[in-house]
């Protein structure tokens, strides 16, 4: 039996193969508690088609991923990079225009890319559990400069969200961000490799804020039936994080993989994201958890994605270095 | 025959770095001149990562060597349940580790800094560091021992002629391993570091690597990172033999252990247990909502730490009878501890990426690269074993012109044959628990229970997640545990 078993875990890429689509993307996305089940299930409902799901550490992975295997990619569509990577990856020159109409889609910032189809959303935000913070502060300026309160955020250089709130620190304080950074890290607890770590260690009391998303609290109204952790509201405006999919030139079934991306902005995908993925739906029609009407909805922030490939080494060296002060 | 076995991990070593020296030159990106990697922050992290490194080694083999001198005193029966849990310990996932460590002590001192990450890497290592020391240190002859007696020497006599030797020997060895493993920890030196100012070479590697997507910058970093390795282990990677190693009689074993043994055993226990009162805590938040793919997980873990368990026994005996170990053959011993395993692992998918093999290639390269992690680890007490009775036996064998096979069976395999149960499930434990392989290389269509742990955690499922680390530990505990216990009866039966 063990045998058997092995032999099929071996001819893996038989399925993969076999399958009419396939698309790289996160690895959340694809575990049973995030959008994937549902989207294959519906989409081969619909399609009467096979779709398989590879999933890869994060947006950067997948964006290193296509650059090394160029035309041989064996995908079809690459999807769960962020707005911040789009640049970046139309640069290499791989990538299939959609030619889907986007103009009913709801957006924190217009969007008219023609490779890439954006799927969901969610600002970053400061979270805080509202049973030991009393004295929010209202501002990124005034968390940074007059706060009190002690944070725990990522490490731009190893994932999404601390990414972008050095994007978002940039936005806001522009050529001052080096001081501002020099400032935040007298009231940084830490700074973590990844989400999990640094949630982790906020739920269990080692800080006053996280560096999370919006869309945080509601995850624990639904499933944990609090509402005490809640996400502070910055009067400048919060960095947004839109995420996008494309088709690939090199897919052997591009008119499939389009009516992939037709079904990802389409009502059945778009119910999915909000109680799977944590993100807010772009289209204005599709359901959300009760929870997300409790949820701030901030002004956006954001840079072309353009400026973000310019200036990330700059911009993550000017965070390094004043932040090892 | 014997030393074609005994080349058979050189060449498998050589091939892994030289195969991923090639993917690394296919490597597509660019990077700058190597003037441009060469500044004050290069040289602050390396002095960050020597630092730390040295700092958590010599504090484990420290904190090991009085707990090992006291549970070695006498053999006891209960032995094996001690040595299994001292191997969980080391087992033990990151997080889990720096959680505890930050829930246990944060009141008591600044656990963010160099000493939260120390104590973290003390956690992790001095439980291994105990098992290795105490393994050598219960193999002292008995006839030695007993003459001991007779001469009327006291304790202190005793100890610096049969043990002391016996310590200063096994130091060196642990000393690198426990160095090797903090120089290149990756969580745990970035969750506790504070911020930026505290970061190692691994962070510099995966920056390189992943954000930058510069070869170049790994390529230099991963140089410096070989090139410590490479001086600690020409210093300090010598590894001897004493006679009075070779035990002839077996020590019968004591029903209990004595008082002294059972007061270190109950300290030991309370102390590194502190980090899974958290975990388990957190596990029984909430009812287990459980997995719907939580079997095809388990068995695909545990099928391919079967084959890196096997693969990495197979490998560490096979090098165990090699006779090279002059110094720069002895960094064969460490396997890929020599080089940081991102730069590997990247230059491998890169190379099967550009034969198309890629995805075919997964399950063989985790299982691989496992067994190629863990042959380091389970390598010390086999050989200081084997070469003992080689050395013993060597000139008897010739005389009598035994053949290759015949040794084999009748001097080597005796020999190991007690710690044969240990090396497998220990590297086969620390497989289960692997994520950065497979997730680097992106699973296609499996799921292990750490990719399954990581999307949990990924999707806010803390406590599922708590959970599902609570049933990994609980799998991995039973397997050590069986694995020593069948170590004693063929040892002390």
């Amino acid at each position: 039996m063990k045998l058997k078993t092995l032999l099929s875990l071996m001819t893996l890429s038989g399925t993969l193969a076999a399958a009419d689509l396939t698309i790289y993307t996160y690895e959340s996305f694809t575990g049973e508690w995030g959008p994937g089940p549902a989207l294959e299930k519906a989409f081969e409902a619909q399609c009467n088609c096979d779709i398989a799901f590879v999933g890869l550490e994060d947006g950067v992975a997948l964006l290193n991923r296509l650059r090394l295997e160029g035309e041989q990619s064996q995908a079809d569509i690459i999807l769960g990079l962020d707005d911040g990577l789009v640049a970046e990856t139309e640069a290499l020159g791989l990538l299939a225009e959609h030619q889907q109409s986007l103009s009913d889609l709801t957006l924190p910032y217009r969007w008219s890319n023609e490779y890439f189809v954006p799927y969901d959303y969610g600002h970053f935000a400061f979270v805080y559990d509202d049973q030991r913070v009393s004295e929010v502060p209202g501002s990124l300026k005034e968390l940074v400069e007059e706060s009190d309160l002690s944070v725990i955020y990522q490490d731009p250089r190893l994932s999404t969200p601390g990414q972008g709130l050095m994007l978002w620190m940039k936005s806001v304080f522009g050529a001052d961000a080096a001081d501002a950074w020099t400032q935040l890290q007298e009231k940084t607890v830490t700074v973590t490799p990844g989400w999990s770590e640094a949630y982790s260690l906020f739920l269990e009391g080692n800080s006053d804020m996280v560096l999370s998303y919006v869309t945080s609290p509601a995850y624990h109204i639904s499933f944990e039936e609090t509402e005490q952790y809640k996400a502070a509201e910055f009067a400048e405006g919060h960095y947004v994080q839109i995420e996008v999919a494309s088709a690939l030139k090199s897919s052997g079934n591009l008119p499939l993989a389009r009516d992939f991306l037709a079904f990802l902005v389409s009502k059945p995908a778009q119910d999915v994201f909000g109680g799977t993925n944590w993100m807010w739906p772009v289209l204005a029609e599709a359901e959300t958890p009760a929870s997300f009407d409790k949820l701030i909805s901030p002004e956006t922030l954001y840079f072309r994605s353009e400026d973000v490939a310019a200036n990330r080494k700059a911009w993550i060296r000017e965070w390094r270095n004043a932040a090892s002060q | 025959m014997i030393q074609r076995l005994a080349f058979l991990p050189t060449a498998v070593i050589l091939l892994t770095l030289a195969l991923a020296g090639v993917g690394l030159i296919l490597h597509p990106g660019q990077g700058g001149a190597l003037v441009s990697y060469f500044d004050a922050w290069f040289l602050q992290i390396l002095k960050f990562s020597v630092l730390q490194a040295t700092l958590s080694a010599v504090g484990s083999v420290l904190l090991a060597v009085p707990f090992a001198l006291i549970l070695a005193t006498r053999p006891f029966r209960q032995q094996w349940l001690i040595q299994g849990l001292m191997n969980l310990f080391f087992i033990m996932p990151v997080l889990t580790v720096v959680l505890g460590v930050v829930a246990v002590f944060n009141d008591w001192f600044r656990v963010f800094s160099l000493t939260g990450i120390v104590v973290a890497h003390l956690y992790l290592n001095v439980p291994y560091a105990i098992r290795l020391f105490w393994e050598r240190l219960s193999q002292y002859s008995q006839t030695h021992a007993q003459v001991a007696v007779t001469l009327n020497m006291t304790a202190w006599q005793r100890f610096r002629v049969l043990k002391l030797p016996i310590l200063i020997d096994a130091f060196r060895p642990i000393f690198v391993l426990i160095f090797l493993m903090c120089f290149s920890s990756f969580t745990v030196v970035l969750t506790l570091s504070g911020g930026p100012a505290n970061t190692n070479l691994e962070v510099a590697v995966f920056q390189s690597l992943k954000l930058d997507f510069d070869p170049k910058g790994a390529a230099f970093y991963a140089f410096f990172h070989g090139l410590i390795a490479f001086l600690i282990l020409f210093f300090l990677g010598r590894r001897d033999q004493f006679g009075i190693e070779f035990n002839r009689l077996t020590e019968r074993q004591h029903a209990t252990a004595t008082d002294t043994q059972w007061l270190a055993i109950a300290v030991l226990l309370f102390v590194l247990s502190l980090p899974l009162f958290g975990l388990t805590v957190d596990a029984l938040s909430a009812p287990f909502a459980g997995s719907s793919r939580f079997g095809q997980a388990l068995t695909t873990s545990l099928l391919l730490a079967l084959g890196s368990g096997v693969l990495a026994t197979v490998l560490a005996l096979c090098r165990s009878l090699s006779k090279q170990q002059g110094r720069f053959t002895r960094f064969l011993d460490f396997g890929l501890l020599v080089l940081p395993m991102m730069v590997i692992t990247t230059g491998l998918l890169l190379l099967t990426l550009k034969l198309h093999i890629a995805f075919k290639m997964t399950f063989f390269l985790i299982i691989w690269l496992n067994a190629l992690m863990a042959m380091p680890l389970i390598i010390t007490p086999l050989q200081s074993r084997i070469q003992l009775y080689h050395r013993r036996y060597q000139p008897l064998a010739e005389s009598l012109g035994m053949p290759a096979r015949t040794r084999l069976g009748l001097i080597y395999l005796p020999a190991v044959l007690p710690l044969l149960p240990w090396a497998m499930v220990l590297s086969m434990v620390l497989s289960i628990g692997d994520l950065g392989v497979a997730a680097l290389l992106g699973s296609a269509q499996f799921v292990t229970l750490p990719i399954l742990i990581y999307q949990a955690m990924g999707s806010y499922q803390l406590v599922l997640a708590s959970q599902l680390t609570l049933i990994l530990l609980v799998i991995c505990a039973v397997l050590l545990l069986a694995a020593e216990w069948i170590g004693g009866r063929l040892r002390y039966a």
